[in-house]
């Protein structure tokens, strides 16, 4: 079967996006139904955890053995209804959310480790991120979530600045895959810092240690382009950051885009900046319609910072122009 | 401050690709946060202010608005985005209008008059994205018009006829539009001249499915089938043999996918006991519907590079 299907299709590279989006929803709808054939003709509600196993195994078995367009997204496919089925199956045996998240954990990274395909090691990297934040809710200590951010973000920019690696589609899974959880952490538990408690306190400090990061890169990217902290443009980059800071105090997320603005332009990673500046718009959003601060509280922030950043840039210019250099 | 480390660094590349960054972000989030925190401070303020101040807001935008477009010039890409705002701005105006004077007339004609009031507009900034925000309002109006005026004077069986028109309208927007980008050297954008196939082709789809959905006496059905075979082969044949364009042919190739599978899931729901059982029928069908479609455009494709060679 995998072999006639191999004949009448091709690899993914040779195809159209288009093409394989549109195959891609094809093949998740077909992998959806047909399970769901499956659990109605056979009655193995009972034995989800089974089948969730057995649909895993057979579509990395699919994986690693065909090159059609078709059925890496019906493997792809049919694995996430394996994972569905696996995590509900647990739920429904143990009845602890805890177990089901640990048990996920173990399964994501495994398939982070094993699943031979790009885009499938990214979700399992965002789904082990979620799995960590669900036990450490469960475990009534989420704001150690912080924490868990702020490792995400350092781990990868290491990743990012990290020349060789052992498995490049490891690297480039995760160097995707750990900017997106971050932004799904931080938006699923969205939060200003106008009270002051120890969870309040853990968020500032990692607001603070974003800045930290921001900074780093920020550094090393003026040392590569030889530009010093004392010179015009130094000067410019710096106010630029701390202006930032100003709508950041009520939106975390918008340090997070900014932070990967930087290593996108640094390394000319077009996926990577559309990610952020979509980061960037929605953390911006979150703020238009956060209820914490009055309207005219948000005014008063957007104008100023906008007024501020057009500051920057006349005397920047300004300043350019009277030195006469090209940066 | 020191000016030397500055002066004496070589231009490169990098260094102007970095320049370009810092310039277009300052300029870009410093226009945007400064002109939300205004509009912000005027929603806060809006119900306290008078008619006439409103309409002093939103006509001094649209005025200097005009002005700024005169001054960047339409043939650049910022005086032509500043067109479309300006565009955005006349729709206000009239919302504004319709607010304040409590006007009894349906939404469709605030969308028509504001397509009508921009077309002049729309036709001297030779800009893709305003042809395309003007078809849009085309549509939304001939939409409201349909659930306003139409269905409540009309049967639903005359839908049918009421959306091909609509159609029409479309179909001829696309002709025109591959005319003067043949003839004319006129709008190159590859991505709107997808947009304007989709617009038709997804109406066509539409009115099938409405058809099929609604089981309609057959003697309001044939033309449209006759209608819609006609016009799917015929774009399918340009587009396969005067001017190759693989993503329109997968538009057309999806909606006869998409007739074909509403109208067996109709069949088995309505004439049959559908149990989840058939949930496995159904998903084997869109695989071998999938697998079909994929290779008719892989040949099609590889036929096309082989006259290229």
């Amino acid at each position: 079967m995998t072999k006639i299907l191999n004949e009448t299709t091709t690899s993914p590279a040779s195809t159209p996006w288009y093409v394989r989006v549109l195959l891609g929803i094809s093949a998740w709808v077909s992998a959806i139904l047909i399970s769901i054939g499956i659990f109605a003709i056979t009655g193995i509600e009972d034995s989800l955890v089974i089948f969730g196993l057995v649909f895993i195994g057979a579509c990395f078995y699919l994986k690693k053995n065909s090159t059609s367009v078709f059925l890496s997204q019906l493997a792809f496919a049919g694995s996430a209804v394996g994972q569905v089925s696996l995590a509900v199956g647990i739920g429904n045996i143990f009845d602890s959310m805890l177990v089901v998240a640990t048990i996920m954990l173990v399964v994501e990274i495994l398939l982070l480790l094993i699943f031979p395909d790009l885009v499938h090691k990214i979700i399992s990297t965002v789904l082990a991120v979620i799995a960590v934040k669900v036990i450490l809710v469960d475990l009534e200590v989420q704001y150690l979530e912080s924490i868990l951010i702020i490792i995400a973000n350092g781990f990868a920019l290491y990743i990012w600045n990290k020349k060789d690696w052992h498995n490049e589609q490891m690297q480039t899974a995760i160097r995707y895959a750990l900017p997106v959880s971050v932004f799904v952490l931080l938006w699923l538990d969205f939060q200003s810092f106008n009270k002051l408690g120890f969870e309040e306190t853990l968020k500032m400090i990692m607001g603070l240690a974003n800045v930290g990061l921001i900074a780093y890169q920020a550094h090393n990217v003026m040392k590569e382009l030889h530009i010093d902290i004392k010179t015009w443009l130094g000067v410019a980059i710096a106010s630029t950051l701390l202006i930032l800071l100003i709508p950041s105090v009520t939106v975390p997320a918008l340090l997070i885009a900014l932070l990967y603005v930087i290593v996108a332009i640094q390394y000319r990673n077009k996926l990577l900046l559309g990610l952020a500046i979509l980061g960037f718009i929605i953390s911006l959003s979150y703020f238009y319609y956060s209820l914490e601060i009055t309207l005219l509280e948000k005014s008063i922030l957007m104008s100023v910072t906008g007024g501020l950043l057009l500051i920057v840039r006349t005397a920047y210019l300004f300043f350019r122009k009277k030195i006469k250099v090209l940066l | 401050m020191s000016h030397t480390t500055l002066n004496t660094i070589p231009a490169t590349t990098e260094r102007q690709r970095w320049f370009n960054f810092l310039n277009y972000g300052w300029l870009i989030l410093g226009t945007s946060h400064l002109l939300v925190g205004i509009f912000f401070f005027f929603a806060y303020n809006w119900n306290d202010l008078g008619d006439i101040t409103k309409f002093i807001i939103v006509q001094s935008l649209l005025i200097i608005g005009l002005i700024a477009v005169t001054i960047l010039n339409l043939k650049t890409l910022s005086g032509k985005i500043l067109l479309m705002a300006t565009a955005l701005v006349i729709g206000a105006l009239f919302a504004l209008f319709g607010q304040v004077y409590q006007s009894p007339a349906d939404s469709y004609t605030l969308f028509l008059t504001w397509a009508v009031a921009i077309l002049g507009w729309v036709i001297l900034s030779n800009f893709a994205a305003l042809w395309l925000f003007w078809l849009g309002l085309l549509n939304l109006t001939a939409m409201l018009y349909w659930e306003q005026f139409v269905s409540n004077i009309y049967s639903s069986q005359q839908s049918p006829l009421y959306f091909t028109i609509v159609c029409c309208l479309n179909l001829l927007a696309f002709g025109v539009w591959t005319y003067l980008r043949k003839n004319k050297h006129f709008a190159h954008e590859e991505w709107a001249y997808t947009i304007f196939a989709i617009v038709p082709i997804g109406w066509l789809t539409y009115t099938a499915i409405d058809i099929i959905t609604d089981s309609q006496p057959a003697e309001y059905n044939w033309w449209y089938w006759l209608f819609y075979i006609i016009v799917s082969g015929l774009i399918w044949f340009y587009f396969r043999v005067k001017e190759f364009n693989l993503a329109i042919l997968t538009v057309v190739a999806t909606s006869v996918n998409i007739c074909i599978t509403a109208w067996y899931l109709h069949t088995l729901f309505d004439r049959f006991s559908f149990g989840t059982g058939w949930a496995i029928i159904i998903g084997i069908m869109l695989l071998a519907q999938s697998m079909i479609t994929l290779k008719i455009l892989q040949e099609v494709s590889q036929r096309q590079k082989n006259v290229q060679k």
